[in-house]
């Protein structure tokens, strides 16, 4: 397979300070399309490799293509850009800023996207349509929503901008199990139709069943 | 998108926002009056000597010539002769010269025995009539009042009064022997004037003759009708010239002056050198100015600060979605900027309020002219220094905080 394929593509992946713990990755490649489950104690790397996964974080060592871009060739602070266009990222908890509407908060992400606003808001109004959510939660204040609300719009949220690769950081912790698999359900259905590759990271290992791979991170990963 | 979400952030903490809008706006109202009132003092001063070019006395202090003959504070130590003032009266580029007798008083206020001139002189340098109520001394036991001597005493026209010696307000020895009539009472002016009797340097001379002597006049004499009346003692006299270019030149010739030592001073340069003296007074009360200022600045910092800990998570929410740092870093100035440009726009209209009330009952009470002036170096650099002190400190604090961010 040609290695702009991948969509995650990892060789001899280190990080680390001379002082701090220092973690070590050998070898990771995952198809573009693909779902990867990514079981993982807290402890074991996961926050620092989905950092580095999404350009916030700049390898110690080592090579880092995500999407084909060389992230170890470039610095954290410049891949804010890249970020906005080809990532969905949905969160633990705060995922959406209290202060703003629904529609202000998923239209952010396309305005860091740079994508034109007049779309975005039908766009929206589509997702949230396809995640149950009724129109009028559009222009309701973020801090007037349930938290399975929130992760729903951060859903809608995440593929605003039709990214090729979506991270997910234990989206379903904070929600109860009737929501947590309504929110499983949605984000497969919505990442199988866009044949978005997923990287989904939880400790829950209930949840990984459906995904195409499951990985341990404590078996392909060592702190140094 | 920036705006809105500024808007929104700040819209979702109005009460801390309103809070620091609050401390700015009281800091800049303290740096802005502070000057106000400071320069509002100095230019009533300065419109006590309005169109007097020269004031000359007997040889003492400079300052001490300004006050007594200006602002009737102290007393002169000695006088000159009545020549001297005809002398300089007469003179050629002269256009006015007002006498002043100094040395008697009403009820604590002080008399002034001088003549048409003074009138003319109010006339000259004031927009408003001289007078509210009736007109000026035409015979010698009349008496005009200051505004405030007016007000004060409750004095009406054709009310009859006595002098007395001395300036004190219990004074033992009183110029019983005529009473004073009322009839006119002076516009307010917001000078020393307005606390102040007028009668003719006539009135003066008589009522320190003997009571023998002085009961040989008339009832009411009409001025310039008794020769014997004219006095030989001036205490100080104010010259208008015609032109000012001539102002040294005159100055020159006063103090060189051979029939008696004579000084004449530039009245706006004495002022000047009081004003130097009481320097320490503006630097202190700019040092406080300033003093708030820093203070509302690093209110409106500590609490901007105590936010930005609790915003941690948004701005890494912000970083996540793909917001430059750059973005956050200008999020941040422009709220913290429209915080302080509210606040500084608000304490200024406040200011302006209020010193606009404030000159409304000083004018009507001690008809004092506050002129409403606000300092554009102050304003400038309160509008400056504020924001960019407050912006640099949260840039720095923001810069430091997200740094430590992955």
């Amino acid at each position: 397979m040609n290695p702009r394929e991948y969509a995650i593509n990892i060789a001899e992946l280190e990080y680390g300070h001379r002082q701090g713990p220092r973690w070590r990755l050998p070898k990771w490649q995952l198809a573009a399309g693909q779902t990867v489950f990514l079981e993982a104690p807290s402890g074991a790397g996961k926050s620092t490799l989905l950092n580095l996964l999404a350009g916030l974080l700049s390898p110690t060592k080592g090579e880092l293509r995500v999407l084909g871009e060389p992230l170890h060739q470039r610095h954290a602070a410049q891949t804010a850009p890249w970020r906005a266009r080809q990532l969905g990222i949905i969160f633990q908890n705060l995922n959406v800023l209290d202060y703003l509407s629904c529609l202000d908060n998923i239209r952010l992400a396309a305005h860091f996207a740079h994508r034109h606003e007049q779309d975005t808001g039908a766009k929206a109004a589509d997702l949230l349509q396809r995640l149950n959510l009724p129109d009028s939660i559009l222009h309701t204040q973020a801090s007037q929503l349930s938290v399975g609300q929130r992760q729903r719009v951060a859903i809608a949220r995440a593929l605003i901008n039709d990214p090729p690769l979506i991270l997910a950081d234990e989206p379903t912790s904070a929600l109860d199990d009737t929501n947590s698999r309504d929110f499983m359900n949605l984000l497969f259905d919505l990442v199988r139709e866009r044949g978005c590759t997923l990287v989904f990271a939880s400790h829950d290992r209930s949840l990984g069943e459906r995904f195409d791979q499951q990985i341990q991170l404590s078996e392909v990963s060592q702190p140094l | 998108m920036m705006f809105r979400l500024a808007w929104k952030s700040l819209l979702s903490r109005r009460f801390s926002a309103a809070v620091c809008i609050a401390m700015v706006a009281l800091s800049t109202l303290v740096l802005l009056s502070v000057d106000t009132v400071y320069r509002g003092a100095q230019s009533a001063f300065s419109r006590s000597v309005q169109g007097i070019d020269l004031i000359v006395g007997a040889p003492t202090g400079e300052v001490n010539l300004l006050l007594f003959s200006a602002f009737h504070v102290g007393a002169p130590s000695r006088e000159l002769s009545w020549q001297t003032f005809q002398q300089w009266e007469k003179s050629p580029g002269v256009a006015r010269a007002v006498p002043l007798m100094l040395g008697d008083s009403h009820q604590g206020f002080r008399v002034i025995g001088t003549n048409q001139a003074m009138f003319d002189h109010l006339a000259a340098t004031h927009d408003t009539a001289v007078f509210t109520q009736g007109k000026a001394f035409a015979h010698v036991f009349e008496v005009t009042l200051g505004h405030e001597v007016a007000r004060t005493l409750g004095y009406p026209l054709g009310k009859e009064l006595i002098l007395s010696h001395g300036l004190g307000n219990h004074s033992f020895q009183q110029h019983e022997a005529r009473t004073f009539t009322v009839t006119g009472i002076l516009a307010p002016t917001g000078t020393p004037i307005d606390k102040t009797l007028q009668v003719s340097t006539e009135a003066i001379e008589a009522i320190h003759w003997p009571p023998a002597r002085l009961a040989t006049l008339p009832s009411q004499p009409t001025l310039g009708e008794t020769a014997a009346l004219q006095p030989d003692r001036v205490s100080a006299f104010y010259l208008t010239l015609a032109n000012k270019v001539r102002t040294f030149q005159i100055q020159r010739a006063i103090n060189q002056s051979d029939t008696e030592p004579t000084q004449a001073i530039l009245p706006g340069v004495a002022i000047t050198r009081l004003w130097g003296v009481m320097d320490w007074v503006q630097m202190a009360l700019m040092g406080l100015g300033l003093l708030a200022a820093l203070m509302a600045a690093i209110g409106v910092a500590s609490s901007l600060l105590s936010h930005l800990d609790r915003r941690v998570a948004e701005f890494q929410l912000l970083q996540l979605l793909g917001a430059r740092r750059r973005f956050i870093y200008t999020l941040l100035g422009l709220e913290s900027g429209a915080l302080i440009a509210i606040g500084i726009i608000a304490g200024t209209a406040l200011t302006v309020l209020l010193e606009r009330g404030f000159s409304v009952i000083a004018q009507s009470h001690w008809g004092l002219y506050w002129p409403l002036q606000i300092n554009g170096f102050a304003l400038g650099t309160a509008m400056l220094a504020a924001p960019l002190l407050g912006g640099l400190l949260i840039t720095l604090a923001g810069a430091w905080r997200l740094a430590k961010l992955p």
